[in-house]
């Protein structure tokens, strides 16, 4: 068996998934076997696939996990693989119409395929535009890294390699700046005007970085990318699930939330909430104005305090350490805490399986 | 029937039914958990990172799990090719998809904490 025929038997057999997903599966499959191979050159393509499980076995799990295939099994037999494929003609017009699935015909569900193998060559691309009046941005992107900085006015220059499908759009209505960077901008520099009111960024692989106006709302949300800010006064909330945060100067209320991601918060004057799966956390506070709440699940926290106008703490910890200035720390198993009260403001911090670290400035 | 009275293979599909039933959740937590340390990763290498703790996963179980948790939306995928090389499918934790894991983990460290308990007593016992 070749890794052609194995992939054939494999869209034959996943022919009651919609088209689209049929086709990611084989895509991905595809990518598998490559890496496979890859690993264990002395195996040899043959063996590796013998390895495999059979594309009747990989499809009924997709049925159960996916719920897939009651509409498209109508049709079809157990074991009806239909030899026939060859004789079909591959006319491209009837292939995405109908009901959009494909039917026996393995190979031709490959010319998209190919689509995927096909390098962009074509030359670098560039826009670069000025805005009046924008108070409201909103910005989407999917690689490219995004540059902020305050300016005079709103402008934008954007690079890349896409072609007419996938070009960057940009659309204004009222205040109102909307950006799709589009998947194959590399690079997005933005300046932001001094009536900008609010920012809201979402970024697949992206980074984030820069300098935000004072006073303007900050949202991000990033997937892998990640953010890196400074940014004064105005509400700001960032989420990432792998990408780390540094934040500078945040004197809005600031709510954190990432998965994996690092977070590093200096020169906080405002309230906080923060929360992470297994980053760590490093907050260091000028003034703590508002009650503030740091969570993660295993990762560790260190937060450095005013000496003056100290909050009021709650400390606790499933099976990580506490340290803190001359605060008792009281441990049993399961639990190791640290209550100092007196405080105008309320700092909470809770780990389940990370350490605590709290300094005061001298 | 008599209490020895049993085959190796009564006991062997026993064992596979039982394991059948209780591994299908834990897989999924495992495979969360493994993109959620990798940040981001493809589907061959949750499996050799699986296959190095000592978890053997087949293809046929990973890919069609990691399809449903993309539907869920506990899991973002997208394809990214590399200048040299080929296309590989690449997963990462979605917000939703954290703070499930986060939800989970603890049902399943609690539910792990009872019987380890459970197991203790019986050893002291």
């Amino acid at each position: 068996m070749t890794r052609q025929n194995y992939l054939d038997e494999l869209a034959r057999e996943l022919a009651f998934l919609p088209a689209d997903e049929a086709q990611d599966v084989l895509l991905e499959f595809a990518s598998h076997i490559d890496d496979a191979v890859a690993r264990k050159p002395e195996l040899g393509e043959a063996e590796i696939l013998q390895s495999l499980p059979h594309p009747s076995v990989i499809a009924a799990e997709y049925r159960s996990e996916t719920g897939a295939g009651q509409a498209g099994q109508a049709g079809r037999l157990p074991g009806d693989t239909c030899g026939s494929d060859q004789e079909k003609p591959s006319d491209g017009s009837a292939e995405r119409s109908g009901n959009q699935r494909y039917h026996d015909d393995g190979p031709r569900g490959f010319r998209l395929f190919k689509q995927f193998f096909r390098y962009t060559d074509g030359e670098e691309q560039e826009i670069e535009e000025e805005f009046a009046g924008i108070q409201r941005l909103e910005i989407s992107g999917v690689s490219a890294d995004i540059n902020l900085s305050p300016g005079a006015a709103c402008a934008c220059r954007i690079n890349g390699y896409w072609d007419e499908d996938s070009a960057p759009r940009l659309e204004v209505s009222g205040g109102r700046l909307c950006i799709q960077l589009g998947p194959n901008a590399d690079e997005a520099e933005f300046s932001l005007p001094p009536e900008l009111v609010e920012l809201v960024i979402k970024t697949t692989s992206g980074d984030v970085e820069g300098e935000v106006n004072e006073g303007a709302a900050v949202r991000v949300q990033s997937t892998s990318g990640d953010v890196n800010l400074t940014i004064a006064a105005g509400l700001v909330d960032i989420s990432t699930a792998s990408g780390d945060i540094d934040l500078e100067g945040v004197i809005g209320d600031a709510t954190i939330r990432t998965a994996s991601g690092d977070v590093s918060l200096v020169g906080l004057q405002a309230g906080l909430k923060a929360v992470t799966a297994s980053g760590g956390i490093d907050a260091a506070f000028e003034v703590v104005t508002a009650d503030a709440v740091i969570s993660t699940a295993s990762g560790d926290i260190s937060v450095n305090l005013p000496s003056d106008d100290r909050p009021s703490l709650v400390a606790v910890t499933v099976s990580g350490d506490i340290s803190v200035p001359d605060g008792r720390v009281r441990s049993r198993p399961g639990r190791s805490s640290c209550e100092i009260s007196g405080g105008d403001v309320e700092l909470r911090i809770n780990t389940l399986s990370g350490d605590i670290d709290i300094e005061y400035d001298d | 029937m008599e209490d020895s009275e049993y085959t190796a293979e009564d006991l062997a599909r026993a064992v596979d039914k039982w394991r059948g039933q209780s591994r299908k959740g834990f897989l999924e937590l495992c495979i969360l958990r493994c993109v959620q340390n990798n940040r981001r990763i493809y589907g061959f290498a949750i499996m050799e990172a699986m296959q190095r703790i000592g978890m053997d996963m087949s293809e046929g179980s990973l890919y069609p799990l990691l399809a449903r948790l993309v539907k869920e939306k506990s899991l973002l995928a997208a394809w990214e090719t590399p200048v040299e090389g080929h296309p590989r499918k690449y997963y990462t934790l979605s917000l939703f998809g954290l703070d499930f894991l986060d939800q989970i983990e603890r049902l399943y460290l609690a539910d792990h904490h009872v019987y380890v308990q459970l197991s203790a007593k019986g050893r002291n016992a």
